[in-house]
C-alpha cells in the first residue's frame, strides 16, 4: 500500500497492539516481553541479537510496516527504582517506531549489561538511526557494531565521559575547577584541525581536486551556531557534513536534577521561537504518567496560544527564508508582525519567547480581562498581510526561480528519514498529529491540513505560508467558542494548586507547599507523548520512578532529523542553493542540540 | 605650448569639482539607501546624528577611520592594499566624459602663478566652458575600458585575502562583470549610431528633440541591466552574496579599506545612473536648459537621483538570483537580444524595407528559439513530474 | 630634441613600460606578473594617446587589459598556479634568455639610429586617423573579407570550445531528487 493512498481523507483507525500478537506469530517466544506501559504504546524487550531481524521484519515484512524510525535513545538503569515487572538490565536502549498504515507506535526495548556494552546498528536499515546512535553513544558510551563513523555528535571531540550516565557529574560545580594546562590546550587546539578523511571525504575525485569549504559555525546564513563542511566541485556540493552541537546545553540531563514542576522554563528553551508548544508536549507526558484531565477551558487556552505561537514562529521562518534567498524587506514585515502576536501573547503570558506559561494540569491563570479585542484585532488584521507576501513573497519569479524543483526529496526518503511536519507534507503527504491523533482537544477543531507536491524548497515554503492561515482559523474558533470554567485541574498533583483553594483548606495548603517546596511526587512509569510542533513532530518520553524529579527526560526533536539530511538535499546543487534548502528546513539550533 | 597650462587649470578645477560631489554623493547615497530602505521596509533608518540623521555619513566616516585595520596572516600584503585603491579609481575616473550641462560662461579673474611665470587671463574675464571635464570623440568607449579595468580591484581583493569566501566572491566577480560588458557594450551602439558620435557630448545634443529611450527600449534596458550587474548590485550582487559568502570579496577587509570598497560601489552606482541618464534620457536636457545651465545641471541630477531610487527600490524588493542563472540571463537572453537591438537599429537607420525584413526575421528566429525552448521544458518538466510519482515501496 | 613637458612625460612613462615589463618578467609571483603586464598595457594606451589615436589607446585597454588579462588572471586563481615552482629550468635557460634579448636590443638600436632604414620623422597624419571612423572604413570596405574571415574563425574558435569544456555529466532535469 502506498502512502499517499492512505493520506487522503480521514485518519486510518488507530491499531496499537496487534503488532505484538504478529510478532509472536512470527518469531513466537523469540520475540521477547511485553512491558505493560500506561501511554498505550506497545512495549517489548528485545534481545540484542534477534533486535536485527526484528526490526527488519517490523519495517520491510510486516503487513502495514512500520517505516520511520521515530526515535533512538537509551536509558541509565543503574540506579532506577521501582522497576517491577521489567527484565534486568545496565542500560536499556529504546527504539520508538512510527506507523502510518496503522497510525500507531511501537517501542523496542534492548536490555545491555556491563558498564560500556555493544549492540548492532541500525544504520543500514534506516539511514536516520545514524545519528541518532552517535548521539546515544555520545551520552552513554554504548557502542552499535558496524556504525559507519561512530564519533561524539553533541559534545566536542575532547570531552571526557558520557554525561547522561548516573555517574557523570550533572553540575559544573561538582566537575571541579576548570583548569586550561598547556597540554590541554595543544590538544585542544590540535582537535580543532581540518582533516577531510576524518569527515569521511576525499580530496580527490578521479580527474578533479575538492575544495572545502566550512560554512559557519559563524556565518550569516546558518541561523545560528551550525557548521556545514562543504566538499566542492567548484560551486558545486559534492558533500555536505553538518557538525553539531555547538548549541548544545544539556536539556535532557537538566531534567534529572530538576522537579517535575520546575523544569517547565527548560522546555520553553528548547525550540525557542515554539514557546508553549514546548511545555505542552512535556505536560502531555507529565499529564499522562500522572493521569490528570485537564479541563476544557485551559485545554482551548493552550490550544490558542499554542497556535499563536505557530503563526510567530512561521513568521521568523518566513522572513529568514526570504532573506536566505536575498530578498531584504520582507524579513522586516515578518518581524513586525511577529511584535504582533507577541502583543497578544505577551498580555496573557507577561512573557514573550519564552512565556512557561502551562502547569501540571493546566495553565498558569485564567485570561485576562479584554484578551477578546487583542485576540479578534489580530485575526482583522493578518489575513491581507498575508495576501500581500503572497504577492511579494511567494509569487516572486526570482524567488520561484531560486526554490522551485531545489532541495526535493521524495516522499519515501523523507520517510526513511523521519521527516515530519511541514516538511514531511510538502512531499504530498497529508500527516498531521493534531488531526490523525488529536491531542488536547484538537478534534474540536475545523482546519484542513495543507500539502504541497514535490518536496523542494517552494513546497516546503507553501505548506507553512498556508498553515498560518489554518492557525488562524483556529485562533478564531478558540475566540468564538472559548468555554467557561476552571483553567486547572483540581487533580491534587497540579502544581501548584488554584491558589482560591489553598488559602481556605488544610489539604490543599500542604500540597502546594509540597508540590512547590519538593515538588509533585509523579507514579512511577513511562510515557512519550507527541504533539505537531511548529517545525514537526516533538515529543518527550519521560521516565519516573516515582520521585519528585523525572529519572530520564528524553526529548525528540524535529530539528535533528531535518539537519540529518541536509547532506541528501543539497548534494550536487550550489551553495546559493544550500542556503535557500536551509532557508526551507526551518530548523533552531537548540531545538536540534538541546 | 600657449594654452597648456590653462587647459590643465581648468581640468584641475574640474576634476576637484567633480571628485568632490562624487565624494559627498557618495556619502549621501549611503544616508539615502538607508533612509529610502527603512522607508520600503517600515522601519525609520538612521534618524540620530543631526537633523535628520544627516549627519550619519560624518558619524559613519569618523568610526570607520579609527576602526583597526587588519591584514590577514596569509595575505598578499601589497596587493591587499592596493586591491581597495585599484577599485576606487575607475570608479572616479569614469565620470570625465559625461557633459553635466550645456556650455555655460564662467567669470574668472586674473590668475598669476608664482614661479612659472604665467598670467592667465585679463583683469576680469569670462570664458566659454563646458560642464564636464573632457569632451574627447572616444568618449563612451572610454567609459567602457574603464568599466573594463573596474573588475581588477574587486578580483584581486578576491585572491589577496587567502580567504576562500573571499576568493569565491572574486572569481563570482570576474565572470560576471567579463560576461556583463558584452551586453553592455553591445547596448551602447544603439545611441552611439543614432547620434553617429562617440563622443557624449554630440550623444546628448542629439537628443534635443527626442530622448534616445523612445528609440531604443529594449537597449536601455539591456543597459540598466547590465549596469546592475556591472556594479554588483542586487538582485546581481552575487560576488557579496551576504547569506551565502559572508561578505563576498571584502570579507577580510576592515576600517577605511573597507570603506574604499563601499565608496566604489557608491560611486559606481552614481556613475552609471549618471551614464544611462546621458545616453538615454537626454543628459542634462530639459525645459529652458539651454538658456539657464545651472538648470541643466539640476535636471541631470534629478535624472540620476531617480535611476538611484530604482536601484534601491530593486535592492529592497527582490530576492538574488542564483550565480549560474545570472550567467545564463546575461549570454543567453541579454547578449543575443543586444545583439538584435544593434542589426535592427542599423536596419532602421538605413531604410524601412530593410527594417521590416530584419524584424520579420529576428521574430521567426525568435519565435522558433521560444518553441524549441518550451518543448524542451516540457519534456525536463514530463520528466520530473515521473519522478514526484514514483511509488512508494 | 626640445625639452617640453611632452618630452618628459614621455620618458617618465617609457621608464614605467621598462620598469613594468621587468617586473613582470622578475616576479615570482605569477598574480604579481600579470598586474605588471596590465600596467605595462596602460603605459602604452598612454603612448596611443600622445600619438593621437586615442581609438586604439581604448580598445587597449578594454581588450588587453579589461579583458584577456582578467580571464588570465581568472585561470591562474583558479589553477591556484600564483607561485612558480623554482630551479625547474637549468641556469643556462637564463644565460641564453640574456644573450638573445641583448642581440635583440642591439638590432633594435641599429635599424633605429644608425641603419638610415628609419625616417627621421613620421609623416603627418590626418585628423581622424585611427579614429573610430577611418579605421571602420577601412575594416568594412578595404578590408572585408578578411575581417568577416577573422570574425567566422573566432565564432567557430568560441563554439569549439564549448563544445570542447562542457561538462559531461549535465545535471539531469529532475535535479538530485532522483538521485539513489
Amino acid at each position: 500500500m502506498s502512502l499517499a493512498n492512505i493520506a487522503a481523507g480521514s485518519s486510518p483507525p488507530r491499531d496499537q497492539a496487534g503488532v505484538l500478537d504478529e510478532l509472536r506469530g512470527r518469531f513466537g517466544d523469540d520475540a521477547g516481553t511485553v512491558q505493560p506501559t500506561g501511554d498505550g504504546i506497545p512495549t517489548l524487550w528485545v534481545s540484542p541479537d534477534s533486535l536485527q531481524q526484528v526490526m527488519r521484519y517490523l519495517k520491510t515484512e510486516i503487513e502495514r510496516p512500520y517505516r520511520m524510525l521515530f526515535d533512538l535513545t537509551a536509558i541509565d538503569e543503574r540506579l532506577r527504582a521501582n522497576r517491577q515487572g521489567q527484565p534486568d538490565s545496565d542500560f536499556t536502549v529504546v527504539y520508538h517506531l512510527l506507523s502510518f498504515e496503522r497510525n500507531a507506535d511501537l517501542r523496542l526495548k534492548v536490555g545491555l549489561k556491563g558498564d560500556y556494552p555493544s549492540l548492532p546498528t541500525m544504520t543500514d536499515l534506516w539511514p536516520a538511526a545514524n545519528w541518532y546512535e552517535r548521539e546515544v553513544w555520545d551520552m552513554f558510551g554504548l557502542t552499535f557494531d558496524g556504525h559507519p563513523r561512530l564519533k561524539r555528535i553533541l559534545l566536542p571531540p575532547t570531552w571526557q565521559g558520557h554525561p547522561l550516565r548516573k555517574e557523570h557529574p550533572a553540575r559544573a560545580t561538582e566537575m571541579g575547577p576548570f583548569q586550561l594546562p598547556e597540554d590541554k590546550e595543544a590538544r585542544e587546539q590540535e582537535a580543532l584541525l581540518f582533516h577531510p578523511e576524518e569527515w569521511g571525504l576525499k580530496r580527490h575525485g578521479d580527474d578533479e581536486d575538492f575544495m572545502f569549504l566550512n560554512l559557519g559555525p559563524q556565518h550569516p546564513g546558518t541561523h545560528g551556531v551550525l557548521r556545514i563542511v562543504l566538499q566542492l566541485d567548484g560551486e558545486e556540493i559534492v558533500d555536505a557534513v553538518p557538525d553539531i552541537g555547538y548549541h548544545h546545553r544539556g536539556a535532557e540531563k537538566m531534567g534529572e536534577r530538576q522537579s517535575w514542576h520546575t523544569y517547565i522554563p527548560y522546555t520553553d528553551r528548547v525550540d525557542y521561537l515554539g514557546g508553549v508548544m514546548n511545555n505542552l508536549a512535556y505536560l502531555l507526558s507529565v499529564e499522562k504518567l500522572a493521569g490528570i484531565e485537564v479541563p476544557d477551558r485551559a485545554q482551548v487556552i493552550r490550544i490558542m496560544l499554542a497556535e499563536f505561537f505557530r503563526i510567530a514562529s512561521h513568521l521568523v521562518w518566513y522572513g529568514t527564508f526570504a532573506q536566505d534567498v536575498g530578498a531584504l524587506s520582507p524579513v522586516f514585515y515578518m518581524f513586525t508582525d511577529r511584535e504582533r502576536v507577541f502583543s497578544v501573547i505577551e498580555a496573557v503570558c507577561g512573557a514573550r519567547m519564552h512565556p512557561n506559561w502551562f502547569r501540571i494540569g493546566g495553565v498558569v491563570e485564567d485570561l485576562p480581562n479584554g484578551w477578546q479585542t487583542l485576540v479578534a484585532d489580530f485575526i482583522k488584521y493578518f489575513p491581507p498581510r498575508l495576501a500581500e507576501y503572497d504577492k511579494l513573497v511567494m509569487q516572486n519569479a526570482i524567488l520561484k526561480a531560486r526554490t522551485q524543483g531545489i532541495g526535493g526529496c521524495s516522499l519515501d526518503q523523507a520517510v526513511e528519514w523521519g521527516l515530519t511536519g511541514p516538511n514531511l507534507r510538502a512531499c504530498g503527504f497529508e500527516w498531521d498529529f493534531r488531526k490523525k491523533r488529536p491531542y488536547s482537544g484538537y478534534d474540536q477543531f475545523e482546519f484542513d491540513i495543507p500539502t504541497a507536491q514535490g518536496g523542494d524548497c517552494y513546497g516546503r515554503a507553501v505548506v507553512r505560508v498556508e498553515e498560518m492561515r489554518q492557525s488562524l482559523r483556529i485562533i478564531e474558533q478558540c475566540l468564538k467558542n472559548m468555554p467557561p470554567g476552571p483553567y486547572k485541574s483540581d487533580h491534587p498533583l497540579a502544581t501548584p494548586p488554584r491558589k482560591e483553594r489553598t488559602m481556605h483548606d488544610i489539604e490543599t495548603l500542604i500540597t502546594h507547599f509540597l508540590g512547590v517546596a519538593w515538588g509533585p511526587v509523579i507514579p512511577p512509569g513511562e510515557a512519550l507523548v507527541s504533539i505537531e510542533a511548529t517545525k514537526g513532530i516533538n515529543g518527550y518520553y519521560l521516565v519516573s520512578d516515582g520521585s519528585t524529579w523525572p529519572y530520564r527526560v528524553r526529548i525528540r526533536t524535529p530539528s535533528f532529523p531535518h539537519l540529518q539530511v541536509i547532506a541528501l538535499l543539497s548534494r550536487g546543487f550550489m551553495i546559493p542553493d544550500l542556503l535557500a534548502i536551509l532557508g526551507s528546513l526551518d530548523y533552531v539550533l537548540a531545538d536540534v542540540d538541546r | 605650448m600657449d594654452n597648456f597650462w590653462p587647459i590643465v587649470i581648468e581640468a584641475a578645477i574640474k576634476s576637484v569639482f567633480i571628485i568632490f560631489v562624487l565624494a559627498t554623493g557618495f556619502a549621501y547615497m549611503t544616508f539615502a539607501e538607508r533612509r529610502v530602505a527603512a522607508l520600503l521596509q517600515t522601519r525609520l533608518g538612521p534618524n540620530r546624528v543631526g537633523p535628520f540623521g544627516l549627519l550619519q555619513p560624518l558619524a559613519d566616516a569618523i568610526k570607520l577611520i579609527f576602526k583597526e585595520e587588519l591584514i590577514p596572516g596569509g595575505a598578499d600584503k601589497v596587493i591587499f592594499l592596493l586591491a581597495p585603491v585599484i577599485t576606487v579609481i575607475p570608479a572616479l575616473v569614469i565620470l570625465a566624459v559625461v557633459p553635466w550641462g550645456p556650455t555655460a560662461p564662467i567669470h574668472c579673474c586674473q590668475v598669476t602663478i608664482p614661479g612659472l611665470n604665467i598670467t592667465l587671463g585679463g583683469a576680469y574675464f569670462t570664458i566659454q566652458s563646458g560642464l564636464g571635464l573632457a569632451d574627447v570623440n572616444v568618449g563612451l568607449l572610454y567609459i567602457l575600458s574603464v568599466a573594463s579595468i573596474a573588475v581588477y580591484g574587486v578580483v584581486l581583493a578576491g585572491w589577496s585575502s587567502d580567504n576562500k569566501y573571499a576568493m569565491l566572491g572574486g572569481i563570482r566577480s570576474s565572470a560576471q562583470m567579463v560576461s556583463y560588458e558584452l551586453a553592455l557594450g553591445l547596448s551602447v551602439v544603439g545611441p552611439i549610431m543614432l547620434a553617429q558620435s562617440m563622443s557624449m557630448v554630440d550623444i546628448v545634443n542629439a537628443q534635443s528633440r527626442v530622448w534616445f529611450v523612445v528609440y531604443q527600449p529594449v537597449g536601455a534596458l539591456i543597459f540598466y541591466l547590465a549596469t546592475l550587474a556591472e556594479v554588483n548590485r542586487a538582485p546581481f550582487d552575487m560576488p557579496e552574496a551576504e547569506q551565502e559568502l559572508t561578505a563576498g570579496y571584502h570579507t577580510e577587509y576592515s576600517g577605511m579599506k573597507f570603506s574604499l570598497f563601499f565608496m566604489a560601489e557608491y560611486i559606481k552606482m552614481i556613475g552609471v545612473s549618471a551614464i544611462f541618464a546621458t545616453l538615454f534620457l537626454g543628459g542634462w536636457r530639459g525645459p529652458m536648459a539651454e538658456q539657464v545651465p545651472l538648470l541643466g545641471m539640476a535636471y541631470f541630477f534629478a535624472k540620476i537621483a531617480a535611476s538611484l531610487f530604482f536601484m534601491i527600490w530593486l535592492r529592497s524588493t527582490h530576492p538574488r538570483l542564483r550565480y549560474d542563472r545570472l550567467m545564463a540571463l546575461g549570454w543567453k537572453v541579454l547578449l543575443p537580444l543586444a545583439l538584435a537591438n544593434v542589426v535592427v537599429t542599423a536596419a532602421a537607420l538605413i531604410d524601412t524595407t530593410l527594417f521590416a525584413i530584419v524584424v520579420g526575421a529576428l521574430v521567426l528566429i525568435g519565435v522558433v528559439a521560444l518553441a524549441a525552448y518550451a518543448w524542451r521544458r516540457r519534456a525536463s518538466a514530463g520528466g520530473r513530474a515521473a519522478v514526484a510519482q514514483s511509488p512508494a515501496t | 630634441m626640445p625639452v617640453n613637458v611632452e618630452t618628459v612625460i614621455f620618458f617618465l612613462l617609457a621608464a614605467m613600460a621598462i620598469g613594468a615589463a621587468v617586473g613582470l618578467l622578475l616576479s615570482r609571483n605569477a598574480v604579481h606578473s600579470a598586474l605588471f603586464l596590465v600596467l605595462n598595457f596602460a603605459v602604452v594606451s598612454v603612448f596611443f594617446l600622445f600619438l593621437a589615436a586615442p581609438f586604439i589607446a581604448m580598445v587597449q585597454v578594454t581588450v588587453y587589459a579589461g579583458a584577456i588579462m582578467v580571464l588570465f588572471l581568472f585561470v591562474i586563481m583558479l589553477l591556484g598556479a600564483e607561485l612558480l615552482r623554482g630551479g625547474a629550468s637549468g641556469r643556462w635557460h637564463s644565460a641564453l634568455a640574456v644573450v638573445l634579448a641583448a642581440g635583440f636590443v642591439g638590432v633594435l638600436g641599429y635599424v633605429a639610429f644608425f641603419s638610415g632604414i628609419a625616417p627621421e620623422a613620421l609623416p603627418n597624419v590626418d585628423a581622424g586617423f585611427g579614429g573610430p571612423q577611418l579605421l571602420g572604413m577601412d575594416l568594412f570596405q578595404t578590408y572585408l573579407l578578411p575581417f568577416e574571415l577573422t570574425s567566422l574563425l573566432l565564432l567557430v574558435a568560441m563554439i569549439g570550445a564549448v563544445v570542447l569544456t562542457r561538462d559531461a555529466r549535465t545535471r539531469s532535469a529532475a535535479g538530485p531528487g532522483a538521485r539513489p
